[in-house]
């Protein structure tokens, strides 16, 4: 044989009997670990859905919700809480890239809308002691009970509204990295869960119940609205009309109106007192605005500007406001006409009540 | 067996790889952030070097030399991949610390050094006792260093989820750089001007007393 053979015989020798010792190891551990692959999802599953009895997986569901928003791309699994009454929420399973390598991490959000819990699997990659904290409780425990309604956003300073999380001091990217994350499994439950509109009609009767404390019973008059509105098609940016009870006692009317914002429709409740007063107003949905700037017309420094104006339409400034102005939000003037046209809306239609 | 063992505690204090040889710093500085990292990954290469080391050991008449590098590469690969594999499955939280560093074992240049410089020049029995004592030097060698680096950089050395320190740890604020690459780098250098200074001042104090 020649030299050259010889030597390709016995480096193809060891090969293969390497390849073979391979080959049995991996078909002695493969299943072993699946199985822990599996168990670190379900343990993760159960940290932030500790009610569900059990998950299943929805891939239909989530392939659809991402072929409509690709930023929801890195959501890799959704799974449907099942609890021992019926469905109690759904997790998210997402990795996203963070400081030096992907971090995964689960999401659940509970049937009320807001985020249960959240855990991270893995954060291999960040540093120890700094991004690598994205682990510990006092960072993942900031997300519990946030609405999953908006995206929250990231401060460094401590948080000064409830769509706001503090980052790691130190550790910025891994942070964002994690709220990333989260953001994408809210916007998947926010694409998934049909029940949207329950959740915009308890936001109203929640605003509807903080604009009079007083109230023991808001009752919604859906027909009338709908009489005037057909009669008066103008008045369509109107979509509740709600009455304030004290016991048989009328303490105020409310409607909810929606205006074109800046990104989209801001829908805003406002309180109304006999005869003509506004007692207040708040914006309970508003989905298109930028976090952050359009998002701060939910802030009492803007809707306090609402409370005691008469019905005659506002407008909106830029500067300080005068007699039915309301002063804009800094670097947010489309939101905040927005805000305006929606209330305005509420005004027309509550002056076109009969009897108020 | 007198000379397995000579040649067992000659790979954990004379030919100590990480401090005498200075072989293989590279996981020795990205997996010392903690001692208990540092323990694990130093198991995990005794096991390769050893068993590859009675490998090459037991095949040296048998490989050519013109190939020795390549038969010696894939043997190593196989048993670090049969590592990994087996870590995965039974030992994950282990395994997702180390992450990317078992993999690297295979070139850790202590595995091919040993195997290049002595495996393949001695006896089945010395190989594995070599393997042995390079592992077991390694392994100190990143406890050590480990252990440095864990204290000063959070205040506390855990072991097995347990603190050994206490609850509260020792009380001072923890310099984070330790537990950064410059605090490896800061450690690893000044731990083997330590050792050096001590070899030298015993080496006089031998040359003194044969002088």
């Amino acid at each position: 044989m020649s030299y050259i053979a010889r030597l390709a015989l016995i480096l193809g020798l060891i090969a293969s009997i390497a390849a073979g010792a391979l080959a049995y190891t991996n078909e002695l551990t493969a299943g072993q670990i699946a199985a822990q692959v599996e168990k670190a999802t379900q343990a993760a599953l159960s940290a932030v859905l500790p009610d569900a009895m059990s998950f299943e997986p929805a891939a239909d569901a989530l392939a659809e919700a991402q072929a409509t928003d690709p930023a929801l791309a890195d959501v890799r699994n959704l799974y449907v809480a099942q609890g021992i009454t019926g469905p109690v929420g759904i997790a998210c399973d997402v990795t996203v890239l963070g400081y030096g390598g992907p971090i995964q991490l689960m999401v659940g959000v509970d049937n009320d809308g807001a985020i249960s819990g959240i855990k991270v699997i893995s954060a291999e990659g960040e540093t120890p002691g700094l991004g690598a904290k994205v682990k510990d409780a006092s960072f993942q425990s900031q997300f519990a009970g946030k609405d999953a309604a908006q995206p929250l956003t990231l401060v460094k300073v401590p948080t000064t509204s409830d769509s706001e999380v503090q980052a790691i001091a130190a550790a910025t990217i891994s942070s964002s990295a994690a709220l990333r994350a989260v953001n994408a499994a809210t916007g998947v439950y926010r694409a998934v869960a049909g029940g949207g509109d329950d959740r915009l009609a308890k936001l109203k009767e929640d605003a509807v119940k903080a604009l009079f404390p007083a109230a023991d019973a808001i009752l919604a008059d859906p027909e009338t609205l709908a009489t005037l509105v057909e009669a008066a098609p103008q008045l369509a940016a109107a979509t509740d009309l709600y009455y304030a009870m004290s016991g048989e006692q009328l303490l105020g009317t409310a409607v909810a109106a929606t205006g074109q914002g800046y990104g989209g429709l801001i829908t805003a409740v406002v309180g109304f007192e006999a005869p003509a007063k506004v007692v207040g107003a708040r914006f309970v949905d508003l989905p298109g605005e930028t976090v952050g700037l359009g998002s701060k017309i939910t802030e009492a420094q803007f809707t306090n500007q609402f409370a005691g104006v008469g019905l005659s339409p506002l407008r909106v400034t830029k500067t300080a406001p005068g007699a039915n102005e309301i002063q804009a939000v800094t670097s947010a003037t489309l939101s905040s006409q927005g805000a305006v046209s929606a209330v305005n809306a509420a005004m027309d239609l509550y002056r076109a009540l009969p009897d108020r | 067996m007198n000379s397995f063992g000579k040649v067992l505690s000659n790979g954990i204090v004379r030919e100590n790889p990480t401090f005498r040889l200075v072989l293989g710093i590279c996981p020795t500085l990205a997996v010392t952030t903690a001692a208990e990292n540092g323990f694990w990954m130093g198991l995990a290469v005794i096991f390769v070097l050893t068993c590859s080391n009675v490998l090459v050991a037991a095949l040296r008449n048998v490989i050519p030399s013109k190939i020795r590098i390549p038969c010696f590469i894939v043997i190593i690969a196989t048993f670090v991949t049969i590592v990994d594999l087996v870590m995965h499955a039974y030992m994950p939280e282990m395994y997702n610390i180390l992450g990317i560093f078992i993999p690297l074992i295979v070139v850790n240049c202590i595995i091919l050094a040993r195997a290049e410089a002595f495996a393949s020049k001695n006896t089945v029995p010395l190989a594995a006792a070599d393997g042995i004592g390079m592992g077991i030097g390694f392994t100190l060698a990143v406890i050590l260093i480990g252990a440095i680096r864990e204290f000063l950089g959070t205040g506390n050395i855990m072991v097995m989820g347990t603190a050994l320190l206490g609850a509260g740890g020792v009380g001072f604020e923890p310099a984070i750089i330790m537990i950064l690459p410059p605090g490896a780098f800061i450690t690893y250098g000044l731990v083997l001007g330590a050792l050096n200074s001590l070899q030298s001042r015993a080496d006089r104090r031998r040359k003194g007393a044969s002088a």
